[in-house]
């Protein structure tokens, strides 16, 4: 049975699972107080329809591949703007210019008209577009644009919000679609590329992550894929017959999809994610973008059901799906209200004997929660559950909003945290969670019988469901009210004070969103608080070029590196997906699996055979798991967690304390002789997250104190070799050669601190390498490895540019390989190491 | 540590090895006391097949009768227990999770009482959990011939310690099956397990059709348990880990079911691909009971007791450890503390409060009487069970009564209604004035549950017509009433 097929058996045990509860729930004999089991009975059928929905969509693949690129295709880049940091928009247009693929042709639409923008955009070689009136917020802005671009304007239209940053291969792997030439739309998916800005910002990247992950590939697979308003590339034929985007909608994205679609356009979803977004860092204005997501969806469904009348019946089901998906808060609000009618009037919901709701409604629930984790792959955890809940009050609100006509503008979601904890919105949430432990308290009072524990048990549920969000704001507002933070940007003090115009409810918080972006900007990065690795476009730009070289003159179209052996192919593979080069990737990783891979799961240092590397071994498995993540196969991490095990049952030597040592491989084991060099602790902190292994963790601390012991012994650098004698102390076996020279790279990358120490105690002895001239391109990289660990980035800088000319002057796989890593991993954290955090 | 967890464990269970004897463990040693061929013989009317009557014959043997010397027995099975689930928690899950797996099946209450019962429960938990690792041994590395035999052995040494042991072989072969269709590697590992649990259990076939060719028209139907419920479940599930608390407080326990759910969001970014392992456990720990739920829900008469899902507490020990695994670094070790603590109290707990429903103080009670009784008196026993396929009275024949007190021969026949038992005590009083003693000691027991209430009121009122109470001297979950009959009044 393949793993589809576990799938689908899943989705089958889920409707049988709500066929046997709601059997059960709407069999005569059931209801207490008749009024309150009606709404219980509405919630559940609700959310069992939108169940059975996520199941159903889940089940469907995409429909079709891309095809070639065109040759010479000319597209026209929208980044719209309102009032964004500057330093959100240069990274946007700077990654917008260097995308590849296509004549690019950046437009920076600027509704806020600030001339530090208009600077920007002069100092970054875009266009700057500006206007007089902000008619139709970002969806008028757009269409200004399209007016102003109509003549002599390329074919294609591709639209970026201010905080979204296209990779270079974006239009590369997009404008293929258009080959057919019924496309009118490609839409990829929005990643949050901010979730270490706290718990909030995580939860909001779930969410994004299960719609843009098994939805939106579900939806394609329907033919009823939505645009989603940034990332995506527009036919301008296509959305000139739409009338352009419309401008009465707060959700012009969803309405544009509806009447593409009705135009007989079709929109294809492309899952690779080609664009790095920034969330909402702050409950704010997490809670303003629901809003207008809700109050624009909402507003479809309920105001402008005619848009769904022409559509397919799949397609309405999937744009019903997607709009009523905001009334969830009203399901919320009945399973809160529930329990504190039971146990503060002993109003009885359901007539429960012997706890037959808990036997039908369990299953449908347990299947429920496993299928959730399985189709989202893990990505979506208890975290985006709060945060669902956490927002009930605003769905409910929306609903009376659009009921009422008092729907609001468009609200731009602030790009940086914004201090002090916006309790005007979440005091539901905390009147909710107070709510319901009074009632427990109240009733425990008066009587401790089971069914009153039951519902105490409920009330506790939906507390710690509903109140989280109140603590990850608080978490958040403290993290963003830093003392350390500046008090004001200039740059941005000069937004126009009608920025929110329109949306006079919302327009104060996100006026002080805006406001207090200027109190964060700048100096919050500067000292580190907003966690981001320190990494420049110079150096990122660096790195590409020299893994590209690599890939270049080394790796065959068969996916055989030169020199065959398993060093060659383990670089390749890391170079490769740290590039985001899927084919690369895959030929090379089908080479090397096809005449390497042995028996036990290593990988022979040579075709035909023969003892296995543990290095090269690890750094395969490390090639996979970043892979995984990349490329979105799941496949990969569980081959890496495969040749983690393998390494781990042979290659590894057990010491004292439980710590596990790296042997050379399975007969150095014997012999008791490590290398040093192959020492890799981020990959093994990178199994052990994978797996939850704590015999990786015994690994990496082996490999640490390890290499500390080595470190302590003149003359103070590992040696490529040595023993270990019986008590797990080191000994070395020989001098300090190219093998060793991996060691101050593999530390000095390291997520753990005391490994990138290990790594800066070798700057001052690698230092005087780095003065002798002596060096070959991998003694340079491994003192700007120590340079980097000790936080000295001009000395990395110069001592990469050196291993690099070294390199060039004496060619060789191994020192090309050597260089592209050591720019990777020091200067990028696209192989998911640290070692750009000693620098920030 | 796993060694001091076995010695802390075998202590505690070797301190709680003098409590009084409860009637099935009398039962047991009755049949256990007998030649092998009555004991077979016997077992025909038995609801257990003979390996652990026939091992216990032997055990008593070489140690005496005791009640240490019979509980070391089960102290010695449930050592294996020990070893085999912190064997089997490495095999199966992170290594950090034996320990507190381990501790779960060293002190938790449950554990420790199975572990000085002389019932065959003990066992159950040993073989079980030694099946377990091997399967699983069989099942990650591939089929051995030492590792097949030995799983062959224990599931059927298995299904000839229980009958209802045969759910864990079934789900193992469930296990074993879908690991077939699902995991090409484990393949052919997996049709060896599957076919070992088929003939595990078709090794009983032989002696399921000599039971039924032997079983006489006379021979009493076996135990009509209540039909389970949802929260019979639970309860069975938690006692399993809180050993035998009053009912009440467990029945509030499984009201908090609604929690667990809240557990289940919680680990749900674990549910992106269960291990097998994982769900191997998970199937052994539900699929028993839902098979036992099913059955006796379904069927024609419910099979369903608590301590039958004694095959599900090992692999729930494991998730559990593999669930305290996952707490971050520091709290696995504090949390296996709290619980061998907490664990060792609450067996010291089980084992002397009277609120716990399965202890029986019959020594106290027939200590009592021999030290009050004067030759001539007489003692009857009320009894609620079945004491089918032994010959005498198992209370008197372990417990016997001082010279000279007349023990009245009470039919042991289960009393269905209120009736029955009237008639039966009318016709049990004749006896009783023929023999005119000048004091009737009464005991009657069961009296946690309801039927066992039921009955002694309605004995106790056919009583009063007869005779005067002069005194209730109560012990755990048995009573000695004294009466002076009209003849002695006179």
């Amino acid at each position: 049975v393949s793993r589809r097929g576990v799938t689908v058996l899943w989705a089958v045990a889920g409707i049988a699972a709500a066929v046997w509860y709601f059997a059960w729930l709407l069999a005569p004999g059931r209801s207490g107080v008749w009024w309150l089991f009606a709404a219980l009975v509405a919630a559940d059928l609700f959310n069992g329809f939108h169940a059975l929905s996520f199941w159903a969509t889940c089940l469907r693949r995409p429909r079709g591949r891309p095809y070639a690129p065109p040759a010479a295709a000319c597209v026209d880049v929208l980044v719209p703007t309102y009032g964004e940091p500057l330093d959100v928009l240069r990274h946007t247009l700077s990654a917008a210019a260097r995308m590849e693929g296509a004549d690019v042709r950046v437009w920076l639409l600027d509704d806020a008209r600030r001339d530090a923008v208009a600077g920007l955009a002069d100092e970054l070689g875009v266009r700057y577009l500006t206007r007089a009136e902000h008619r139709g917020a970002k969806a008028g802005n757009l269409n200004d644009a399209l007016a102003a671009t109509a003549d002599g304007g390329c074919e294609y239209v591709c639209v970026f919000d201010a905080d979204h940053a296209p990779r270079p291969e974006f239009l590369s792997c997009v404008l293929g679609w258009f080959a057919d030439p019924s496309v009118g739309l490609v839409q990829t998916p929005q990643r949050y590329a901010n979730t270490a800005a706290g718990p909030l910002t995580r939860a909001a990247a779930e969410q994004q992550a299960i719609f843009f992950g098994p939805i939106a590939r579900g939806r394609e697979g329907w033919g009823a894929t939505l645009c989603c308003g940034t990332n995506f590339v527009a036919r301008r034929a296509a959305l000139a017959s739409a009338g352009g985007f419309p401008e009465d909608s707060l959700t012009e994205d969803i309405l544009l999809s509806a009447r593409l679609t009705n135009l007989g356009w079709r929109l294809v979803y492309d899952p690779r994610v080609l664009a790095d977004g920034l969330g909402p860092e702050d409950a704010r204005s997490y809670l303003a973008q629901q809003r207008r997501w809700a109050v624009g969806c909402l507003d479809l469904l309920l105001r402008r059901r005619r848009l769904l009348a022409g559509l397919p019946l799949a397609e309405s089901w999937q744009y019903l799906v997607a709009t009523s998906y905001w009334l969830t808060g009203w399901t919320i609000l009945v399973y809160l209200s529930l329990p504190i009618a039971r146990l503060v009037f002993g109003l009885p919901v359901l007539v429960d004997p012997g706890g037959a709701f808990a036997v039908h409604f369990l299953p449908y629930f347990l299947i429920a929660v496993v299928g959730l984790g399985r189709m989202t792959g893990g990505g979506y955890t208890w975290r985006g559950l709060v945060l669902n809940w956490g927002s009930f009050f605003v769905h409910v609100r929306a609903t009376l909003a659009v009921l009422l006509r008092r729907q609001g503008g468009f609200a731009v979601t602030s790009k940086r945290a914004l201090p002090g904890t916006p309790w005007a919105l979440l005091w539901p949430n905390a009147l909710a969670g107070a709510a319901l432990i009074a009632a427990s308290a109240y009733a425990l009072a008066r009587d401790q019988s089971a069914p009153v524990l039951g519902n105490v048990s409920f009330a506790v549920v939906g507390a710690a469901l509903v109140t989280p969000i109140v603590g990850f704001a608080v978490g958040q507002a403290r993290r963003a009210a830093a003392p350390s933070s500046p008090l004001v940007d200039d740059d941005d003090a000069t937004i126009p004070g009608d920025a929110l115009s329109g949306r006079p409810r919302y327009g104060a918080p996100v006026a002080a969103a805006v406001a207090g972006t200027l109190a964060s900007v700048g100096a919050a990065l500067a000292v580190g608080s907003a966690g981001a690795p320190h990494v420049t476009p110079a150096a990122d730009r660096a790195a590409v070029a020299a893994g590209q070289s690599f890939l270049d003159r080394y790796v065959a179209r068969d996916g055989r590196v030169a020199g065959r052996d398993s060093e060659g192919q383990a670089a390749a593979m890391l170079i490769a997906v740290a590039l985001r080069d899927e084919p690369a990737f895959e030929r090379v990783w089908r080479w090397t699996r096809a005449h390497l891979r042995r028996p036990d799961g290593l990988f022979a240092r040579r075709p035909g055979g023969g003892e296995p590397a543990a290095g090269a071994d690890l750094d395969v498995a490390r090639a996979l798991l970043v892979a995984a993540g990349t490329f979105h196969r799941p496949g990969h991490a569980r081959a890496a967690a495969r040749i983690g095990d393998a390494v781990r049952r042979t290659e590894t030597i057990a010491a004292e304390r439980g710590r596990q040592l790296l042997a050379a491989g399975p007969s150095a084991r014997e012999r008791r002789v490590v290398e040093p060099g192959s020492f890799a602790p981020r990959t093994a902190g990178l199994l052990w997250r994978a797996t939850r292994d704590g015999r990786y963790e015994s690994l990496a601390r082996g490999m640490r104190v390890t290499a500390a012991d080595l470190l302590a012994i003149s003359p103070y650098r590992p040696p490529d070799r040595a023993t270990v004698a019986a008590g797990g102390r080191a000994v070395p076996a020989a001098g300090y050669g190219e093998d060793a020279q991996r060691l101050p790279l593999r530390f000095a990358e390291s997520c753990a601190a005391q490994d990138r120490a290990l790594a800066a105690r070798l700057w001052p002895v690698l230092r005087d390498d780095a003065g002798s001239g002596r060096a070959g391109p991998a003694g340079w990289a491994a003192a700007a490895a120590a340079a980097t660990a000790a936080g000295d980035r001009a000395a990395r800088d110069r001592l990469l540019d050196r291993a690099q000319a070294a390199e060039r002057a004496a060619s060789s796989r191994d020192g090309a390989a050597r260089v592209a890593l050591a720019r990777i991993m020091l200067a990028t954290g696209r192989l998911q190491g640290c070692a750009p955090q000693a620098l920030r | 540590v796993v060694l001091a967890l076995l010695v802390c464990g075998t202590a505690l269970r070797i301190a709680l090895s003098g409590r009084s004897l409860w009637i099935d463990e009398l039962i047991t040693v009755l049949k256990a006391r007998e030649s092998l061929p009555t004991l077979f013989a016997g077992l025909a009317d038995d609801v257990h097949p003979p390996l652990y009557y026939a091992l216990l014959h032997e055990w008593i043997g070489v140690f005496g009768t005791s009640p240490p010397a019979l509980r070391s027995l089960s102290i010695a099975w449930s050592a294996v227990t020990v070893l085999a689930v912190w064997g089997w928690s490495r095999e199966a899950l992170p290594r950090r999770s034996a320990l507190p797996a381990a501790t779960f099946a060293a002190l938790s209450p449950f554990a420790v009482w199975y572990a000085t019962e002389v019932r065959m429960y003990a066992q159950v938990l040993a073989l079980t959990a030694v099946a377990g690792w091997l399967a699983f041994r069989v099942l990650a590395r591939g089929p051995r011939p030492a590792g097949l035999l030995g799983l062959g052995l224990c599931l059927g040494a298995l299904v000839w310690t229980h009958y209802l042991a045969s759910l864990f072989v079934f789900a193992l072969g469930a296990v074993a099956l879908a690991l077939l269709a699902c995991r090409p590697p484990a393949r052919r590992a997996a049709a060896w397990v599957l076919a070992l649990c088929v003939v595990a259990l078709a090794s009983l076939a032989p002696w399921l059709a000599s039971v039924a060719a032997h079983r006489s028209p006379t021979s009493p139907d076996p135990t009509q348990y209540p039909v389970p419920d949802f929260y019979s479940v639970v309860i069975a599930d938690a006692q399993m880990f809180a050993g035998f608390l009053p009912f009440d407080v467990l029945g509030r326990v499984s009201a908090l079911w609604p929690l667990g759910c809240l557990l289940a969001i919680g680990l749900l970014h674990r549910m992106r691909r269960v291990a097998w392992p994982v769900g191997g456990l998970a199937a052994l720990a539900v699929l028993p009971a839902a098979a036992l739920v099913a059955v006796s829900v379904l069927g024609p008469r419910s099979a369903f007791d608590p301590r039958f899902l004694a095959v599900c507490a090992v692999p729930l020990y494991l998730l559990a450890g593999g669930l305290l695994a996952g707490l971050p670094r520091a709290a696995p070790a504090c949390v296996v503390a709290v619980l061998a603590c907490a664990g060792a109290a609450g067996a010291v707990w089980q084992n002397t409060s009277p609120a716990n429903p399965k202890l029986y103080d019959y020594e106290g009670a027939i200590g009592r009487i021999n030290a009050l009784a004067r030759p001539g008196d007489a003692v009857l026993l009320l009894p609620d069970f079945s004491a089918a396929g032994v010959d005498g009275e198992p209370v008197y024949d372990y417990y016997p009564l001082r010279s000279g007190v007349r023990a009245i021969e009470t039919g042991r026949v289960v009393q269905r209604s209120p009736a029955e038992t009237r008639r039966n005590l009318v016709a049990v009083w004749q006896d009783v004035r023929r023999a005119r003693p000048p004091r009737v000691f009464v005991i009657d027991d069961f009296a946690d549950n309801p039927r066992g209430r039921a009955s002694a009121r309605v004995a106790h009122a056919a009583l009063a017509a007869r005779a005067t109470r002069v005194a209730r001297l109560p012990y755990a979950h048995t009573s000695v009433h004294v009466y002076v009959p009209s003849w002695s009044r006179r």
